[in-house]
């Protein structure tokens, strides 16, 4: 058993996330988060390999997790804490599947180390409830047919997400350009489009 | 060949000052690299190529690094870690160097530019499937170029090689070269200026590795600085890539034209993708100056960006990036005209 396939299990049969004998709740007890004073927590005189609480804020929530620097975000959000949403296609920022906007930017979350994320607030494919534009391009997506297979429909969703929120009213030009780092290979790309006109007209219409 | 999918542990050291990463860089001697974005540098990570995979990582995305300075007449400056996305949404770049907004836009991904850096862009390794893939090739530790041997098509040189044939992949290095960017490096002895062209010469041997750059184990890109734009120049940018949405560059052309009325006073023509390093178009360049841009000249044009091309003939062979390569300055000086 590998370590992610042994973290995986000890937190669906726990309960709790843990490493390296660290257990650690995912609480669903928010805790405000402390503004950050850099992007990176320093490490001047600590073991630089060692392994490092960190609070991460997910879809609201906050969440504490024990993380190795070589810990990306894909991993800790879906291996570590379960939120399986957020797929990991590719793992190496080729194919935009695994896309989670952090502070409202789309991101590969496969490359994007963990330790980086401290202070920023992450939304993936499971916030919904606590975001509007996220919430109605997944209504959208569905009134529109637009998943597939579905192996990237995660990362199409969030990259749609982010689009919308920086351009509620984008052209079809503009569409194709923000989505032009998440690559479908059902080719689906037709019904992608007609879901995020279809989200942006009904956020437009307040009908969302 | 390790390809497990993770990273592989590494040691991770976060400077607060670019003093403290060059000294940090020295203290752990050829052991440690820098991480700006790390969307190359992970990916080579995770494929474990053996010389590209360090033990000790100096992560510098938190320096004040991040800015885009423009003066009239002390033309543009970029910090290392200002993301590409900055680069390609700048008001100012947009309008006074407009081949560096497109090259910048057709950088990778809309996801990746919101990580990927300024210096990142230059200093990247090839993307060679060979050396990705930690083949014991020249940039490897090995004694061979696979790619002069194997498949050739896409990240192989047009332009002839000395040991390894591996392409420069940046888009923007491309663009800083037709701009004639410096670069200001940071070592122990301080900061040094340089020619873009200087940093990347495209094949360089440091402490008995070869690399793409010229860079020391212990230096930094700091900033990249590029001239005003001259008075009546016009820029422009094409790429052409195998897929529309987000691709390398099977061949780019970056164009600087100086105008005197209609007539060209002074060319500076760059190619991507095609070369060790970004390829400047001597020939092409020499041809332009006292023409005005027609069909005919454009075309005349791109037949000499080609002048000295000598494609791979062995393994699958590249001589179809040569007629890419003069679609590419077509279209770019088109856009001109
Ligand atoms: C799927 C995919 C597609 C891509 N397509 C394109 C494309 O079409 N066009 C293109 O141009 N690029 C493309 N790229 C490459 C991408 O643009 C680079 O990975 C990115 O620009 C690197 O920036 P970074 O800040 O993430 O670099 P990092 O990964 O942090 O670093 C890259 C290298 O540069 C060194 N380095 C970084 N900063 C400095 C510095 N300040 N001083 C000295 N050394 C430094 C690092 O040590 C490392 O060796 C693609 C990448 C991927 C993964
Ligand atoms: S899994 Fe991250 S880009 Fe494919
Ligand atoms: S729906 Fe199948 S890959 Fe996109």
């Amino acid at each position: 058993m590998n370590r992610r396939k042994f973290l995986k299990a000890s937190a669906i049969s726990a309960g709790v996330v843990g490493l390296g004998g660290i257990a650690l709740s995912a609480g669903n007890n928010s805790t405000v988060l402390e503004p950050p004073t850099q992007t990176v927590p320093s490490t001047s005189n600590a073991d630089p390999f060692a392994l490092q609480s960190i609070t991460l804020n997910i879809n609201g929530q906050s969440y504490q997790v024990g993380v190795e620097p070589r810990d990306m975000l894909n991993n800790v959000i879906r291996d570590y804490l379960g939120l399986i949403g957020t797929k990991r296609p590719c793992n190496r920022g080729e194919c935009g599947g695994c896309t989670v906007l952090i502070d409202d930017v789309p991101h590969m979350s496969c490359t994007y180390p963990a330790y980086r994320a401290v202070g920023h607030a992450i939304l993936t494919v499971e916030g919904y409830n606590v975001d509007p534009v996220l919430n109605a391009v997944q209504q959208a997506w569905v009134q529109a047919d637009s998943g597939q297979c579905s192996g990237c429909q995660e990362g199409q969703v969030m990259a749609a997400t982010a689009l919308l929120k920086s351009n509620p009213n984008p052209s079809l030009d503009e569409i194709k350009f923000a989505m032009s780092g998440n690559i479908c290979r059902c080719g689906n790309y037709a019904g992608i489009i007609a879901g995020i006109q279809l989200a942006a007209q009904n956020l437009q219409g307040g009908s969302a | 060949m390790s390809s497990n999918n993770e990273v592989p542990k590494f040691g991770l050291l976060v400077p607060s000052t670019t003093e403290q990463a060059v000294s940090l860089l020295t203290q752990y001697g050829g052991q440690a690299k820098i991480m700006s974005g790390g969307t190359d540098l992970l990916y080579t990570m995770k494929n474990g190529v053996k010389y590209k995979t360090p033990e000790y990582v100096v992560d510098i995305s938190g320096l004040p690094l991040n800015y885009i300075n423009y003066d009239a007449t002390d033309g543009l400056r970029i910090g290392a870690t200002t993301p590409i996305a900055s680069i390609a949404s700048d008001p100012n770049i947009a309008q006074y160097y407009p081949v560096l907004n497109q090259a910048a836009n057709t950088v990778a991904a809309p996801q990746l530019r919101n990580q990927g850096t300024a210096a990142g862009d230059v200093i990247q390794d090839t993307w060679c499937w060979y050396l990705r893939n930690n083949y014991p090739c020249w940039q490897n530790g090995g004694n061979v170029c696979f790619g002069v041997l194997g498949d050739n098509r896409y990240y192989q040189s047009i332009f002839g090689g000395r040991l390894t044939y591996a392409v420069n992949p940046g888009d923007t290095p491309v663009a800083y070269f037709a701009l004639n960017a410096d670069v200001a490096v940071q070592g122990p002895g301080g900061t040094t200026n340089m020619p873009i062209s200087q940093l990347l010469p495209g094949e360089a041997i440091v402490d008995g590795k070869v690399k793409e750059n010229s860079l020391q184990h212990n230096e930094m890109v700091t900033e990249i600085h590029v001239p005003p734009p001259p008075a009546n120049s016009k820029s422009s940018w094409y790429k052409v890539r195998a897929r529309q949405s987000f691709d390398f560059a099977l061949a780019s052309a970056a164009v600087v034209l100086t105008f005197n009325g209609s007539t060209i006073s002074h060319a500076s023509l760059v190619l991507g993708g095609v070369d060790v390093a970004p390829h400047r178009a001597t020939a092409a360049e020499s041809y332009l100056v006292g023409q005005s841009l027609t069909p005919s000249t454009i075309q005349e044009a791109a037949v000499k960006a080609v002048e000295g091309a000598a494609p791979l003939t062995t393994g699958t062979g590249n001589s179809f990036r040569v007629f890419l390569t003069q679609g590419a300055v077509t279209k770019a000086l088109t856009l001109l005209s």
